[in-house]
């Protein structure tokens, strides 16, 4: 008892040493102890900002020329005598809180700085539990060996015992033997009471069927209901314990796929802006490039497979890369009509709208009527300077009024789309 | 014959409780595993590199400077028209992919009341001038952003950026990264179309 009182007087003392130090320590970073320059005050905010171009660095750590830019914003601020806060503050008003490397200690930001201590503090107590809980035959609580000690003296028939408590008992009976043949054999007898008590709790026998004085029968029916219904509801809990597991985690996949499955399905393919910087060239689609070129080296001759690659490009907005391909393609079936009214879209788009309207002009003789060869006359028009321009898209308007581009050629002419 | 009955029914009280407990358990892990789930599934559906700029819907910062042609430019004497400000750099490889395109629609809605402001960030004078020259010319003003004190004001991330500012001076849209001409005509030509 005293050994025990002794150690749990230690294990205080160090649980209020460690809390001690970590107190000072906060204390210590807390109070500078001397007069920081400048630099070291502004190396301080930059710490806490986080680079707007690269993934995972600090302003202070970053090479980037952005990052530069604010070292310098955040040591002129800090000269000019604001507080490290107003400079967070300047940041913050400018790229939000994602600035910050640091969570905002308000809203859901709070969450984030109050849940390692709270699970830290959870985790405790479950270890604390669970090194209370004693391990099957070994170190019982005094009660429990006490009530395996009755349980020993007055036992049930050991047919209808669980096949752990019947061994513990067995080993019992020859521990007692033992002790009465040598006296010297008492602690055998001490560790088998107490694998009995281990036994009983991990295998309760709930009622001694031989006893003398048996209450009424009624009564006992009722108990042996009550005892066969929390059996039978324990065998339930038991059964979902042993599928939690693999239930959580088909539940994962199960949400996880639905989820992705309708965010990434609304993402229109080979979309621009998604926000690549300069560091990574915007290529969406890339291995579908990569084999449309293919197949323009497998067939040289074939203008579809140069169209198909044109038009990938185009579509990637690498309207450069593209021209000499749509080219490639009406030097070899200088009928194609897809291709020549591309290319004169990608010329109007590209600033040489001229050379769209040349390119249209064996077009607007052949199909004169046709919506879509009015339209790109009409914009490559519009873009040359061209006073017909306005004409011409009316034409198309009147061609075509409920056409998908209709509402942006209104717009164009200055009407309401 | 107390103690016995005292065993058997603490007994069953333990495995009741215990049974509990593991039920607890049992639905903590379900709610984790759907916790978990939600957090993936939010963050893999959104592109970690776009943020989206606090300054949508504010008015925009002060951008004023010298020009690359050694005029003086303030973003306030564009009043009345719509201005798409694009931060640029002549070593951005992205830049140069939009370039024709941004030139393209100065061109072509300069008489609607467009106007383009680059913000040439962290570049060299005869860089910028030579990747003009190789784009075909100087279509439109660009400021000179040496330290990138403009960009950072405007809250860039990184080149190409190009912010909408409607006739009453608020920044209306953002775009990361190369602008095409699609993004224009959904962006720019209703803002032009509504005055």
């Amino acid at each position: 008892m005293t050994r025990q009182r002794t150690r749990r007087l230690l294990g205080a003392f160090a649980a209020a040493a460690v809390v001690l130090l970590a107190v000072a320590g906060a204390w210590h970073a807390a109070t500078p102890s001397r007069t920081v320059s400048l630099h070291e005050r502004a190396v301080a905010v930059e710490r806490t900002l986080r680079c707007p171009t690269c993934q995972g660095l600090s302003v202070a750590d970053s090479p980037s020329p952005i990052a530069a830019g604010m070292r310098q914003q955040v040591e002129r601020r800090l000269a000019a005598g604001a507080s490290s806060a107003q400079i967070r503050g300047y940041f913050t008003a400018r790229y939000g809180d994602w600035i910050l490397l640091d969570p905002p200690r308000r809203g859901v930001g709070w969450l984030v700085w109050a849940l390692p201590p709270l699970l830290l503090l959870l985790g405790g107590l479950l270890l604390r539990r669970t090194l209370r809980r004693r391990p099957s035959g070994t170190a019982n609580a005094p009660e429990d060996v006490a009530a395996a000690a009755a349980f020993a003296a007055d036992p049930p028939i050991a047919a209808d015992l669980p096949e752990p408590v019947a061994a513990a008992l067995t080993d019992l009976h020859a521990a007692r033997i033992g002790a009465d043949l040598d006296p010297a054999g008492q602690g055998g007898v001490h560790d088998a009471l107490a694998r009995l008590a281990g036994a009983l709790y991990d295998h309760p026998v709930t009622a001694a069927p031989t006893q003398p004085a048996a209450p009424d029968a009624g009564e006992s029916a009722a108990v042996d209901d009550a005892q066969r219904l929390g059996s039978a509801s324990r065998r339930v809990r038991g059964r979902a314990a042993r599928y939690a597991l693999p239930v959580a985690a088909l539940l994962f996949a199960g949400l996880l796929g639905v989820t992705l499955a309708r965010t990434i399905g609304t993402r229109p393919a080979g979309a621009v802006p998604t926000g690549h910087f300069a560091t990574a060239p915007p290529t969406p689609s890339g291995p579908g490039l990569a084999a449309l070129q293919h197949g323009t080296h497998a067939h040289p001759t074939d203008p579809r497979a140069w169209l198909a690659y044109a038009t990938a490009l185009d579509q990637a907005g690498r309207l450069a890369a593209a021209e000499p391909n749509y080219r490639k393609t009406l030097a070899l079936d200088p009928g194609d009509a897809a291709a020549r009214e591309q290319l004169a879209w990608l010329l109007t788009r590209g600033g040489s709208p001229t050379d769209a309207l040349t390119m249209l002009a064996p077009l607007a003789r052949q199909r004169p009527d046709d919506p879509q060869v009015v339209l790109l006359l009409g914009l490559a028009q519009r873009g040359a300077g061209q006073p017909q321009a306005t004409a011409t898209l009316r034409r198309y308007l009147r061609l075509a009024p409920g056409s998908t581009p209709a509402p942006m050629v209104r717009a164009l002419l200055g009407r309401a789309p | 014959m107390t103690a016995a009955t005292d065993t058997t029914g603490a007994a069953t009280a333990r495995p009741a409780r215990r049974g509990r407990r593991r039920l607890l358990g049992v639905f903590m892990v379900a709610a984790l595993a759907a916790l978990a789930a939600v957090v993936f599934s939010v963050g893999f559906g959104r592109d970690p590199s776009v943020v989206r700029s606090v300054l949508i819907n504010r008015p925009a910062p002060p951008l004023h400077g010298a020009t690359l042609d050694g005029a003086s430019l303030d973003l306030r004497s564009y009043r009345g028209k719509i201005v798409l400000v694009n931060v640029w750099a002549s070593w951005c490889a992205a830049c140069r992919t939009e370039h024709p395109v941004l030139a393209a629609t100065q061109r072509g809605y300069a008489d609607r009341g467009l106007q383009i402001i680059g913000v040439d960030m962290s570049d060299k004078l005869p860089d910028a001038r030579r990747f003009l020259t190789e784009m075909g010319g100087v279509t439109y003003p660009s400021v000179q952003d040496p330290n990138a004190q403009i960009a950072i004001s405007w809250g860039t991330f990184g080149v190409p950026e190009t912010y909408v500012i409607d006739r009453t001076g608020m920044i209306r849209e953002k775009a990361v990264g190369a602008v095409t001409t699609g993004w224009v005509i959904a962006h720019v030509v209703p803002l032009l179309a509504a005055s």
